[in-house]
């Protein structure tokens, strides 16, 4: 894995927050389009753009993905999942008509039919529309901490992934789902923007999640990140990321992150879209019953666990030329533990891990 | 650049109450779509039938599927020509909105499929990847909404 701006280790992660003027630059310096709006096959084929969205506003998990895929000509979609009161998600796969989608090259920002993010004033400023699911959501997403990206991360048979990331972010606003209005205060977040060429069924899979805390109080966040072959037998690069306040306080690469499965998630899978369920019935998954990634390097240590609750399968036709993948939309509970320059690290929440899988 | 406006809006817009039809209507509707947006499904289609013709019944339409070098063509099958799958429209609505699996169809009758082991191993196989086409493909979200609508008006009457 090469890093351009996670390098390292920052040991002032307990200095001032940065200015929201300079948090403003560092999102447009990183969290840009980088393909241009116009159909060109520029990138080439296979070529991947998305942007990702979670909200956990009290009882609703919202999980909102902008995709841009270059697959003959450039195919946009738009991913909504919810989740209500615990329960099981639902969600909604929509193709968006070329003609209804703004995503200009080298901005912030997008707009995927009734649905955008727009970016000013160091703000996010999220709408989803869902016919699917009656939801209209308008959310303004404000950074906590500063954007990091990581290019260049391995895939086994093909180009490099990149990845920009925004772990935790706070979201306020209105989900409406029906007739039910939902405010959202100060809600807990996390945004990611993922570009790159590869073929979904190359032998590649990923798993990674993020860790806010219950707490708004708690300064800590973490997010788990680890790429492996197809059979997510051999990892290829790993990393526990640690950020205290708005500043990355520390990272565990490679061999200092330890990953393992415990089990296997047994349960219900909601399947999108559903007619995917044909090609592949019943509740077979590889999504482990508990995941743990344990961060160790000289006197610190890490540990992350997550205990899965719900699934949901996202379930892509392969590009290669049978098969399929599936990218497991996975909520759950998770603890943070550890000891990290000489200060305890312990929080608990609810988030959102996605694993990759066939 | 997507067909659908040729096809799928001719789809949509042709006489809204021809229930009579519906699956042929649909199915001609869609493999065109995936011609044109997915082309190497519709050839996996093509290959693992494998120049086999067969005959599909719903709702008492009685299809035949006929793969050539490089189309799948639809014909009117004659009384004489068993189906390798007999259901409902119904059924095939429940099955696409993921509110029945193939199995449980299978185990309750309300899908029977009838044929030479090898004739359904080639036919389930294109059927995947008829699928994964009709995922791939722009507008075919709107064509399933006027499936979904002819198969409930023939339902009502």
């Amino acid at each position: 894995m090469t890093s351009a701006s996670t390098h390292g280790v920052s040991r002032d992660a307990g200095a001032a927050d940065p200015a929201p003027s300079l948090m403003d630059a560092l999102v447009r310096s990183l969290d840009f389009n980088r393909a241009p709006k116009s159909g060109e096959n520029v990138h080439g084929e296979g070529y991947k753009e998305w942007l990702h969205f979670c909200v956990r506003a009290g009882s609703l998990d919202l999980l909102v993905n902008f995709s841009a895929v270059q697959e003959g000509e450039r195919a946009f979609r738009t991913i909504v999942l919810l989740r209500e009161d615990g329960g099981r998600w639902r969600g909604d796969i929509a193709r968006i008509d070329p003609r209804r989608v703004a995503m200009p090259g080298g901005r912030v920002g997008l707009r995927f039919a009734e649905s955008e993010v727009r970016f000013s004033n160091g703000r996010y400023n999220l709408r989803v529309h869902c016919e699917a699911l009656a939801l209209i959501a308008e959310l303004s997403l404000v950074p906590m901490v500063i954007p990091a990206q990581t290019l260049n991360m391995e895939v086994r048979d093909g180009p490099p992934h990149n990845w920009a990331i925004i772990p935790r972010l706070c979201a306020n606003g209105f989900i409406q789902v029906g007739d039910a209005r939902h405010e959202v205060r100060d809600a807990p977040s996390y945004h990611d923007h993922n570009w790159g060429t590869f073929q979904w069924g190359g032998d590649f899979a990923w798993e990674w999640g993020y860790a806010i805390p219950d707490d708004p109080a708690c300064p800590w966040c973490v997010v788990a990140v680890r790429f492996a072959d197809r059979g997510h037998a051999q990892g290829l690069a790993q990393g526990l990321f640690l950020w205290k306040g708005a500043r990355q306080a520390r990272i565990f690469r490679g061999e200092q992150a330890q990953v393992s499965h415990d089990g296997l998630f047994r349960g219900d899978l909601v399947k999108l879209p559903p007619v995917m369920g044909l090609l592949r019935p019943g509740a077979a998954t590889d999504v482990p019953a508990r995941y743990e990634m344990l961060g160790r390097d000289g006197p610190d240590e890490l540990r992350l666990r997550f205990t899965p609750s719900e699934v949901a399968q996202v379930m892509i036709p392969n590009d290669t030329p049978s098969g399929m993948t599936i990218i497991h939309e996975v909520a759950g509970r998770f603890e943070v533990d550890g000891v990290v320059f000489g200060e305890r690290v312990r929080f608990g929440g609810g988030g959102v891990f996605e694993f990759l899988g066939s | 650049m997507s067909v659908f406006a040729l096809v799928g809006e001719a789809f949509l817009s042709s006489s809204g109450a021809d229930t009579q039809n519906a699956f042929r209507e649909f199915l001609e509707a869609s493999l065109t779509l995936i011609d044109a947006d997915v082309r190497d499904r519709y050839d996996a289609m093509l290959s693992r039938l494998n120049a086999r013709a067969v005959v599909v019944d719903v709702d008492g339409e009685r299809l035949a599927l006929i793969p050539t070098a490089r189309a799948l063509e639809i014909g009117t099958a004659s009384a004489e020509q068993l189906p390798i799958l007999r259901t409902t429209g119904g059924v095939i609505v429940a099955l696409l909105d993921g509110d029945l699996e193939l199995g449980t169809a299978l185990r309750e009758n309300r899908l029977r499929l009838r044929g030479a082991s090898s004739d359904l191993i080639a036919f389930h196989s294109a059927l995947m990847a008829y699928l994964e086409g009709c995922v791939r493909a722009s507008g075919m979200d709107r064509l399933l909404s006027r499936y979904r609508g002819a198969v409930d008006a023939r339902t009502k009457t």
